[in-house]
């Protein structure tokens, strides 16, 4: 479980995240919604440690355990898996390389492998070269190559993925994920017809300003446009 | 530095014949001698025949070893060479000429060392390479001084009309000064390729380029430079003339800064004769990236794992055209190595 209190996040430019409460239960599939630069890619970087953020107030606790001072690696061994909007590509390392960095359970691999249908990118250098839809399946596979990960933050994973990939995906998440908590953030929807969500929230200049069942808030928005969600009634925080 | 048995036995891995070693001034312990491959001692008699006709650089030496290779048309041959310096203080002088006839395919893999006892011991080399018409010579060199070894190879490569001349040239460990910038002259429809992998040492002084000249048309040529800069000088000034019509040519220079001394200086230069020459240079100088590091963080990895796996991926990319026998080579060194 991931429970957010009071988390006030500062970057260089100022205040990016503003007193966001947020909690993920075991095994509970949640949404966020928000325009872009909302604040939705801010919340998962600080949750992963990434970047330069400077959390002001609150904290992040992962089954009660706060992530304070703890390294990127760490906070990936507390269970946290995550998957950016922009996966960074780097040169001359390949799927395989990083595959020989790990004990893990062999026949898993396989069918991870063979679900996601990765076999022939193994040899390509991560993230190089590969096309959107690949790319989130090369970094799905990698994920589940990481022991003990049962959240999946998973940034964007609708962009840049075609409908063929994206039903692969889902599938995916359905059964290999199904133990799992799952946080995806979008902007275009497009993820609510191929996967179930518990909760929705709509993220807006660095609030969390909603939580609604999915379909009602993503009807909302379609309809009136995030601004509407400011002062919207359907509101249940 | 490798101790000189396993150096050998190394190399004998290679599995190439014939196996030249070459030790200090001495003459080349064994000539080769058959229809279609000569190898023999530069100073032999039997050299003056083969050589004549070829446009040779002067030789300056008074004292010093080196070989022929000749390798006859239509033919395919590959030649292991070794020099090796046992003695400190010692000018190891060496004088090549390497010529590959028409239609023919020769590769040369070429390692260097000195005892492990050597100090200061200097090596010049003289070496002139003719490729044939629709030849390809493969010029591939590790590296094995001492750190207190200074090297000074001047090589110029002639390449006929549709020939292929390829340097691979790998300097990993430690010696104290290098300067090798060789020079090819490429014909119509001929490609000359020089690569370059090297490791830049505290205290080392390393100056590693090239020079290609595509004089004939549609004639291609390529310069790529990679560095790995844990201190030290490392300069590269390459530099690509086209004046054939519709030659091609790049210039690439990577460097990765491991350390908080290391100067990394990349000087290309490229001159275009004719409106229909094409050349392009492109060139990164910097520290592992942040983001890089982090996100192989987020595959569990921790900074030091993930900082060696991007070094070795920066390798991998800068072998990855290089012949297998070389990128094995790296492989051992590196998973031998602790850490960068």
């Amino acid at each position: 479980m991931i429970s957010i209190k009071n988390l006030t996040v500062k970057a260089e430019n100022g205040e990016i995240l503003k007193d966001i409460n947020l909690e993920i239960k075991d095994r509970e599939r949640v949404v966020l919604f928000g325009p872009n630069g909302s604040g939705k890619s801010t919340l998962f970087k600080v949750i992963m440690g990434l970047g330069d953020y400077h959390v002001k107030k609150g904290s992040i606790k992962v089954n009660g355990k706060s992530l304070k001072g703890k390294s990127i690696d760490e906070r990936v061994k507390m269970g946290l898996g995550y998957i950016a909007q922009k996966s960074v590509g780097i040169k001359g390392v390949t799927i395989e390389d990083l595959i020989d960095q790990y004990d893990f359970a062999y026949e898993e691999m396989k069918n991870a492998a063979k679900q996601l249908g990765i076999d022939e990118l193994l040899d390509r250098d991560i993230n190089c070269t590969l096309s959107g839809g690949e790319i989130k399946r090369a970094e799905l596979f990698t994920l589940s190559l990481l022991p003990n990960i049962y959240t999946y933050l998973l940034d964007e994973l609708d962009s840049g993925v075609d409908l063929e990939n994206m039903k692969r995906i889902a599938k995916y998440l359905n059964t290999a994920g199904r133990d799992k908590s799952i946080v995806v953030t979008t902007h275009t929807g497009a993820i609510l017809k191929e996967l179930e969500f518990d909760a929705a929230y709509v993220v807006l200049k660095g609030k969390i300003i909603c939580r609604n069942k999915p379909e009602k808030i993503w009807k909302c928005i379609t309809e009136k446009g995030y601004e509407a969600c400011i002062n919207c009634d359907n509101a249940n925080l | 530095m490798m101790n000189l048995e396993d150096f050998l036995e190394n190399y004998s891995n290679v599995g190439m014949n014939p196996y030249i070693v070459l030790n200090d001034n001495d003459s080349l312990p064994t000539e080769t001698s058959t229809k279609e491959l000569q190898v023999l001692d530069i100073k032999s008699p039997a050299v003056e025949k083969f050589i004549k006709g070829y446009n040779l650089q002067k030789n300056p030496f008074k004292e010093y070893t080196g070989y022929l290779i000749l390798l006859s048309k239509n033919s395919q041959s590959a030649v292991q060479t070794c020099f090796l310096t046992s003695q400190s203080g010692f000018k190891q002088n060496v004088k090549n000429v390497v010529i590959v006839e028409d239609n023919s395919e020769l590769s040369i893999f070429t390692g260097c060392l000195s005892s492990t006892h050597v100090k200061s011991n200097i090596h010049n080399a003289v070496t002139d390479i003719f490729v044939g018409r629709n030849s390809i010579v493969t010029f591939n060199m590790i590296h094995s001084w001492g750190e207190t070894s200074k090297v000074f190879p001047k090589l110029k490569v002639y390449v006929d009309e549709g020939g292929v001349f390829m340097s691979n040239y790998v300097v990993w460990e430690k010696v104290q000064e290098i300067s090798s910038n060789p020079e090819i002259f490429v014909k119509k429809g001929g490609k000359a390729v020089i690569q370059s992998l090297v490791y830049s040492h505290p205290g080392s002084s390393l100056n590693v380029g090239g020079k290609v000249f595509l004089k004939g048309g549609g004639s291609r040529g390529e310069i790529l430079s990679s560095v790995i800069s844990k201190g030290g000088n490392y300069k590269t000034i390459t530099e690509i003339i086209g004046n054939g019509d519709k030659a091609k040519g790049h210039i690439e220079c990577n460097a990765v800064l491991l350390g908080d001394d290391g100067k990394v200086e990349t000087v290309p230069l490229l001159k275009a004769g004719n409106s229909t020459v094409q050349l392009s240079h492109e060139a990164s100088i910097g520290k592992i990236s942040k983001e890089e590091i982090q996100y192989l963080q987020t595959k569990g990895l921790n900074k030091d794992r993930a900082r060696e796996l991007i070094v070795k991926g920066f390798v991998n990319d800068s072998i990855k055209e290089m012949p297998s026998s070389i990128q094995e080579k790296i492989e051992d060194i590196m998973s031998n190595s602790q850490g960068f």
